[in-house]
Order: C-alpha cells, then sequence, then structure tokens
C-alpha cells in the first residue's frame, strides 16, 4: 500500500512536468507563429496622466550633487532639481542667459565686480527663503569641494584659497562675485549656468555634513534644492524618481511625477515604447528612428534639437606630412562630407566646418569644403606628396558612427593617395594617447561646456592650452592672439568680429576638418507635448515644467 | 571527511588568490587610463594628474597589487572609481538580483532538462530522442542575446503577456528588503501584489539565461541514464515485472541523478557569468550589468571586487556541491 503510494506519488509531478515541457514548447511555436504572421500590435498600456515615464541608459549616472555632476544624464536630472542665478534659454534661435534666482545683475566698470540682485519670494521646500547667503553658501561649497567640473570655475578666478574674498554676501538680496579678469561678460554668465552653481539649502547640507566631505555623500542621492522637482529615490541601474516641488517658485509644474527607468538595451528601449509603456525614449539608435518615422505610425514622433558638440577629423602636424598646411588642405578638400551626413548620421546632424555650432553667439556658417578630388591632388602634388602617404586614424569604440565615420574618410583619402589604417581604441586609453599628442589622425567630438565661444576657441584655437589644437602640436601665435583677446572683449560687436577672423583662420590653417554638429533626438509618445521646449538647448539646459500630456 | 574538507579549503584559496592575480594583472596591465574615461575626453591634464594621485595610481603596482589584497583579505575590496562608494556595499546593493535570476534559471534548465535527457534516453535513437537533440543543439547554439530580443518581441512585445524591463511593475511598491531576493521578501511581508509582479518579471530573463544550460542538463541525463538503464539492478526489476515507468522514473533515475548534482554547481556557476547579457537585455539591476557598466568606464575597483566575489560563491557552491557528492558516493573522499 505504502509502496504503490510512492510510486504514483513519484509518477504524477513528473508526468506533469513532462505536459508543462510540451505545452511550454507549443507557447513558443504559437508565439513564433504570432510574429511570422505579424498581427497587429495590443492596444498601448498608457502611462498615468501626470506622469512622465522616459527610458534611459542610467548606467553612466555617478552623482546627483550638482558640485560634481558631469556626465549629461546626471545633468539633465540635476536641472530638474536645482534653481541657479542664471538660466540658458533660446531666444530667437540664438542661445542666451536669463534671470533664475538672481533678477538682475551689474557689471562695476572695473570690469570684475559681479553684483547678483535674489529675487524675493523663492523658497526652499521648507519653507526657508532663499537669501544672497545661500547663494554664497552654494558657490563656495562648489568651489572647494574641487571635483571634476570646478575648473570651469577656476579658469575665472575662483579657487579654495580665494573663494571666501571673491564670493560675498553683502546682505540678505545681494552676492557679489569678484573675477580674476575682465572677461567677455557672456563667459562669465554662461560659466554661472552650469549645474555647478546650483543653490543647495545651507540647513540640509550642514545637517548631513560628515568628517569632511561636504555632504557629497548625502546629496549624491538626496536633492537639496528649490526646482521644479525633487528626488523621491534613485536606486542605480533601476530606477530615478522625481516629484513636482509644490513650493516652486513659478508654480508647481503640470507633470507631477518622472520616472527614469534604466534600459541600456534601445532595442528594449523601443519595444516599452512602441507598446507605450514608457513616454520617452532617450536613446534609440538613428536607425530606429529612421524606421520609426518610415511606418509613419502617429502613436510617436521625433523630436530633434542642434546639440552642443562637434565631430572633427584632427591631424597631428607633428606628424611630417601633417604639418604641411597644403596637406591639411588638401585632406579638407578630398572628404565627402555629404555621404557622412546623409549614409552615416540619416541626415540627423547639422552641417558645419567652423568651431562655433550653430546657435552660439560668434557662429560662422562658412562651409567652403565640399569633395574635390581633383583640387585636392593638386594641392598633395604641391606640398610635395605627388603618391601620397600612409597614415593612422585612430577613433574610439562605443560610438554608433564613428568608425563608420572613419571608414568613409579612409575611402576619400585612398582618391587621393593617402592609404588610411584605421585603428579602434576604448575612448579610455584613446584619450590617454591623444593627451599626449601620440596619434596621427583621430576623428573625435568636443562636447562644449558652457555656450561661450570662448569654450570653443580655447581647445580649437588656442595651442598654448594644453587642449584639442595642442593635443595635435599646432600652435598659431595669432589664433592664441586672438583667443586671449576675445575672452576679455566687452564690446559684443567686436567681440563678434573677432571670432570671425579667428574661426576663418582654423577653417583654413587649422589642424582639423570639422565634420559636422550633432543633434539630440528623442522619440515620443505624441500624448507628450511641449517636448520641442522643454529639450530646445539639447542637454544643455532641459526645463522639464514645459512638458505635459494630452488626454 | 573532516580531511576532505580541509585539503578543498585550501585548494579554494589557491584558487581564489589566482583568480585576484589573474583580474588585477589584467585590469592594470591593458593601456587604458582609467583617469581619464572617468574624467572625460575634455578634462584638462591638471585635473588627470590630480585625480591619479587621489586614487594612489600613480603609485608603482607591485604596492597597488599589495595595498589592494591586504584590503581583501579584511573584506575591504576598496571604493569604485566612479561612485566612490565601497565596492562591498555595491556588490550587496546588486548581487541579490543576480543570484534571484541565477536561481530561477538553474530552476529552469533543471526543470527542462532533466525530462527531457529521461525521455530521450527512454526513446533512445526514437523520435523524442531526436527532438531532444535538436533542442539542445539549440540551446547551446542560440546567441543568449538574440533568443532574449526574441522573447520579448513574443511575449512582451506581440502577446503582451509578460514584462519586458525591471524586477517589478513601475508602480509595485517593493517589499522592505530583507535578504534583496524579491520573491522572497515579498513573502515576507505577504505583499501578493509584489510577489506576481516580481515572478512575472523573473519568467523571460530566467527562461533566457537557463536555456543553454538547459541543454547541458539534458545531455549529461541522457547519458547517465543510459548507463544506468544498462545495469544489473534495472534489468532485475524488469524482470521482476516492475512497470516499465516505474522503472525508470523510481530505480534509473533516482542513481542516474548523482552525475547531475555535480552539474548544478557548475552551471549555478556559469549562469552568474552569463549573467551579464541577460542583465542588460531585460535591464535587470544586478552584479553582471555593475560588472558591464565598471568595466566600460574602466572602474577597476568594481570589476577586481564584483569577479572575485562572483569566483567566491562559485567557489563555495562547487565545495558544498563536492562534499554533497561525496556524502552520496564515498568512493569520491579517497
Amino acid at each position: 500500500m505504502n509502496r504503490a503510494h510512492r510510486q504514483s506519488d513519484w509518477r504524477s509531478p513528473w508526468s506533469r512536468l513532462m505536459m508543462g515541457v510540451v505545452a511550454a514548447a507549443l507557447a513558443v511555436a504559437v508565439g513564433a507563429a504570432l510574429v511570422a504572421t505579424g498581427s497587429a500590435i495590443p492596444a498601448a498600456a498608457a502611462t498615468p496622466r501626470d506622469t512622465l515615464v522616459i527610458g534611459m541608459s542610467t548606467g553612466i549616472l555617478i552623482t546627483l550633487d550638482p558640485a560634481a555632476v558631469y556626465e549629461v544624464e546626471g545633468a539633465v536630472i540635476v536641472d530638474q532639481l536645482y534653481d541657479k542665478l542664471v538660466e540658458l534659454a533660446m531666444v530667437d534661435g540664438h542661445i542666451e542667459v536669463v534671470p533664475e534666482a538672481a533678477e538682475t545683475w551689474q557689471l562695476a566698470d572695473d570690469g570684475v565686480t559681479w553684483t547678483f540682485f535674489i529675487r524675493e519670494g523663492m523658497r526652499f521646500p521648507s519653507g526657508r527663503p532663499i537669501t544672497a547667503h545661500d547663494v554664497e553658501y552654494s558657490i563656495r561649497r562648489a568651489v572647494r569641494l574641487n571635483r571634476g567640473p570646478a575648473w570651469l570655475l577656476n579658469q575665472i578666478g575662483f579657487t579654495p584659497d580665494n573663494v571666501t574674498d571673491t564670493v560675498r554676501a553683502l546682505d540678505e538680496r545681494r552676492l557679489q562675485l569678484r573675477v580674476s579678469q575682465p572677461f567677455a561678460p557672456n563667459l562669465v554668465l554662461s560659466i554661472l549656468t552650469f549645474p555647478l552653481t546650483s543653490i543647495v539649502d545651507r540647513e540640509v547640507v550642514e545637517a548631513h555634513l560628515t568628517a569632511g566631505d561636504l555632504a557629497t555623500d548625502y546629496l549624491k542621492d538626496h536633492s537639496a534644492g528649490s526646482g521644479p522637482y525633487r528626488l523621491v529615490r534613485w536606486e542605480p541601474n533601476q530606477i530615478v524618481e522625481l516629484e513636482a516641488n509644490p513650493t516652486y517658485w513659478r508654480g508647481a509644474p503640470p507633470i507631477r511625477r518622472i520616472i527614469i527607468r534604466d534600459m541600456p538595451e534601445p532595442s528594449a528601449q523601443r519595444l516599452a515604447i512602441e507598446r507605450g509603456d514608457i513616454d520617452v525614449a532617450w536613446s534609440l539608435t538613428p536607425l530606429m528612428r529612421k524606421e520609426l518615422t518610415a511606418q509613419g505610425r502617429t502613436d510617436l514622433r521625433v523630436v530633434r534639437v542642434p546639440g552642443h558638440g562637434i565631430e572633427y577629423l584632427a591631424m597631428n602636424v607633428k606628424y611630417e606630412p601633417l604639418s604641411h598646411p597644403k596637406v591639411r588642405e588638401a585632406i579638407r578638400w578630398a572628404i565627402d562630407y555629404d555621404a557622412i551626413l546623409d549614409d552615416i548620421l540619416l541626415g540627423e546632424a547639422i552641417p558645419l566646418q567652423t568651431f562655433i555650432p550653430t546657435g552660439y553667439f560668434g557662429h560662422n556658417p562658412a562651409r567652403p569644403y565640399t569633395r574635390d578630388v581633383e583640387r585636392a591632388r593638386q594641392l598633395l602634388a604641391e606640398a610635395g606628396y605627388p603618391n601620397g602617404f600612409a597614415v593612422e586614424l585612430v577613433t574610439n569604440t562605443g560610438s554608433a558612427t564613428r568608425a563608420d565615420v572613419a571608414q568613409i574618410i579612409q575611402s576619400n583619402l585612398a582618391d587621393i593617395g593617402i592609404r588610411v589604417q584605421i585603428t579602434l581604441m576604448q575612448a579610455g586609453p584613446m584619450y590617454e594617447k591623444y593627451r599626449e599628442q601620440g596619434l596621427q589622425m583621430i576623428v573625435a567630438g568636443w562636447g562644449v561646456d558652457y555656450p561661450d565661444p570662448d569654450a570653443l576657441a580655447k581647445p580649437f584655437a588656442d595651442g598654448s592650452v594644453r587642449q584639442l589644437a595642442w593635443r595635435n602640436a599646432w600652435y598659431d601665435e595669432e589664433a592664441t592672439r586672438l583667443t586671449a583677446e576675445a575672452m576679455v572683449e566687452r564690446n559684443s560687436q567686436r567681440r563678434q568680429a573677432l571670432y570671425q577672423q579667428l574661426t576663418e583662420l582654423v577653417l583654413h590653417e587649422g589642424p582639423f576638418a570639422i565634420l559636422y554638429q550633432p543633434v539630440n533626438a528623442w522619440v515620443v509618445r505624441s500624448n507628450v507635448q511641449g517636448f520641442e521646449e522643454a529639450a530646445a538647448l539639447g542637454t544643455m539646459h532641459f526645463d522639464m515644467t514645459r512638458v505635459r500630456k494630452a488626454g | 571527511m573532516a580531511q576532505f574538507v580541509a585539503r578543498r579549503l585550501v585548494l579554494m584559496a589557491i584558487v581564489l588568490f589566482g583568480v585576484l592575480v589573474i583580474t588585477f594583472v589584467v585590469s592594470h596591465v591593458i593601456p587604458a587610463d582609467p583617469v581619464g574615461a572617468i574624467l572625460g575626453g575634455n578634462a584638462p591634464p591638471e585635473k588627470v594628474a590630480e585625480l591619479r594621485r587621489q586614487l594612489n595610481l600613480d603609485k608603482p603596482l607591485p604596492q597597488q597589487f599589495v595595498t589592494y589584497l591586504a584590503g581583501a583579505v579584511r573584506g575591504d575590496l576598496g571604493r569604485s572609481l566612479r561612485t566612490g562608494r565601497p565596492v562591498t556595499e555595491d556588490i550587496g546593493r546588486f548581487f541579490p538580483a543576480t543570484l534571484e535570476l541565477a536561481l530561477a534559471a538553474t530552476l529552469v534548465a533543471l526543470a527542462v532538462g532533466i525530462p527531457l535527457g529521461v525521455v530521450s534516453a527512454v526513446g533512445r535513437n526514437r523520435l523524442p530522442d531526436h527532438v531532444a537533440r535538436v533542442l539542445s543543439i539549440v540551446g547551446v547554439s542560440m546567441p543568449v542575446f538574440w533568443l532574449g530580443l526574441v522573447l520579448l518581441l513574443v511575449f512582451y512585445f506581440r502577446l503582451g503577456w509578460l514584462p519586458g524591463s525591471g524586477r517589478l511593475d513601475l508602480f509595485t511598491i517593493e517589499p522592505p528588503r530583507v535578504t534583496g531576493l524579491l520573491l522572497v521578501d515579498s513573502l515576507l511581508a505577504r505583499e501578493w501584489e509584489a510577489l506576481r509582479s516580481a515572478l512575472s518579471h523573473l519568467v523571460l530573463p530566467a527562461v533566457v539565461l537557463g536555456f543553454s544550460a538547459t541543454a547541458n542538463v539534458a545531455r549529461t541525463s541522457r547519458s547517465s541514464m543510459l548507463e544506468v538503464l544498462f545495469q544489473d539492478f534495472v534489468r532485475t526489476a524488469r524482470a521482476k515485472g516492475v512497470p516499465e515507468r516505474a522503472v525508470v522514473l523510481r530505480h534509473a533515475l533516482r542513481n542516474a541523478l548523482i552525475p547531475t548534482v555535480t552539474l548544478v554547481g557548475l552551471i549555478f556557476g556559469s549562469l552568474l557569468e552569463g549573467a551579464v547579457l541577460t542583465e542588460t537585455i531585460f535591464s535587470w539591476p544586478g552584479l553582471g550589468r555593475y560588472i558591464t557598466t565598471g568595466y566600460l568606464a574602466l572602474d577597476y575597483p568594481a570589476v577586481m571586487g564584483g569577479t572575485l566575489y562572483i569566483a567566491v560563491v562559485y567557489s563555495l557552491v562547487n565545495l558544498v556541491v563536492d562534499i554533497l557528492y561525496a556524502v552520496i558516493d564515498p568512493r569520491v573522499r579517497v
């Protein structure tokens, strides 16, 4: 009896399991059949109307402390949590600095003493009003903390040693900043729009100080600002959740809750936005966007805005043939810029050949170079290389497009006899070698840190600054002089003229062939409105208060 | 027995030391600059030099290794270069998700693989065997990435039966963290909604991860089953008139499962490693993802710590399996 009982015990779970296996196999087969027949997609499961769900790869997030954050994605989130003295806005297609916590400001005749008048009525979520003392505390903290982005403030003269004197609250409403020399006003203001200068609640910060860390451990995943949103939680590699701040001085934003879900794989983001599980797909590939557009779907749309960066080919003049201006000129004439834009970037880029991108003060729209093989060959012959030469071109892995761009350049240059060998490297080691002037040619990009032409002139034109021009061993006295002069020119007309001169010089003499200005693109569900306005500045300033959802 | 365990423990320590040396050497010899990677392409050289000094990366390699080793022995795996958090804290945060996934995948592999092996052994060289063999080959050769995307496409995108990413629904409240295993935690807290949500999120990644191991299990259980089926006691049982089903399941299978026990340890270990891709496809916040993102940022302490930790778990599991095996089969102890 007992035996028989045990026997049936043995039998039935196993047979059930076998049945289970068969059933699972059937399910897979049915599923596969469904895919094959391409049946209709089930109706989208919409997210709540007051909630915006974003799919993004958040692996790059390190900290949300405004004084330390330096990654684009992190800066976008921090932008929602804090107010700063001044902010950026897009006015008639131009990037401009506009008031935020500072209602107005004055620059004294000495050219170095700035006074900012703090707006009345702004409060932290605790109810405490924001005063000049809070701003003083925040900027001093950022300078003393001295993290990655601190060099932005260092270069206009704020250092941990002098910050007690140079950053001072005169009273509740007036904050005085003394910069190290009379810079162009826009340069100082645009540096102040970086997340670094976000205003933190002094009391919250002081309540969480641990030995010498200025509460950076706490602010890494908590917010202490007066911005439109507050940070509810951040689970690394999982989720970031923001909630509307009821005491925000412009009034609570229409979207009450922002949820950023970690989706490292673009294909997963694509499936999720098509199904309506997320409202915004942050990082699809250009090809995916093109496919979605081609499907003519009405429930999705693509939002594109100019990015704040430049993609370029650089030529190290330490390498014999590339030291000849005519060789570099020949290379610029040989490149098929249109093929790069159309075939690789699928039209998602802005043509650009000078180093100040569109939308920036001082932008020079000149685009003299087009593919002209005859002319390129002739220039090469004049430089003494009728049969070309061999050169190594390095670019990094991890970019969807750079390797392809490098290949186009390789075949373009082959047409004039220059034999290009492409080497792919990881970004880290590549930049290490590049920093030592150790590469011959490189396809890379430059992300702008603050929207002033000086942020581009220094790296691209001034060989005395250890940046891009220096990395390619290019030094031109005139370019260095013009960069320094434009940096401190307070008359904007004269400044404009200086940048015109400088961009022309680098365009023809410099070590670069500038390829294009990238475009930032998001795929959003059609009921998400105002995303264009929110993203107008690319990722320099992201204004989630502009976003709302239709029924 | 005690001697056997002691010997195994010494071996394990040697293996772990080897892992530590190799990860250290590999991550310090490849020509890469973690500081440059952290600061990005725009950083001025002074900042790079300064951070390098702060992180002790300017010290000679042997000295760095001794420091690291001394820390590791005390259970201090250093701080992540990227986040500044202690690596052990990060592991504590991310490992439970990987553990849950690997356990579930092992279950899938056993639940599908063993019956498959049995069926094909019993129906040797007939249709069931061929079907099982094809499935095994498919299992071994199908890339995890592809399978993951196909299953997502079918069960998430087309049918909408299962969720596509993460460990819980967006608006499901996470149960209080006790073990970090969501299934266990939600059971403890009696939060049925969380349990349902966690289960449904676990299905696809566990199937994808367990799929290739299934083939392995099926092959092993098939061959050991075949071996047992020809032994005398099975013949005796048949001769005594025991029904075929009972012969197979009760007499043969029990004995044939012994090699599979060892396999479980190996499978579990390989699933811990294999979790990297699965975790990326399904946005699963586990240790595999932590190590990948660490690697991409050249965050050596994170990569070394994560790898070492997985090696420890892997060795421990194997140790337990070996001990179990020795208990079952005394011949092994010699």
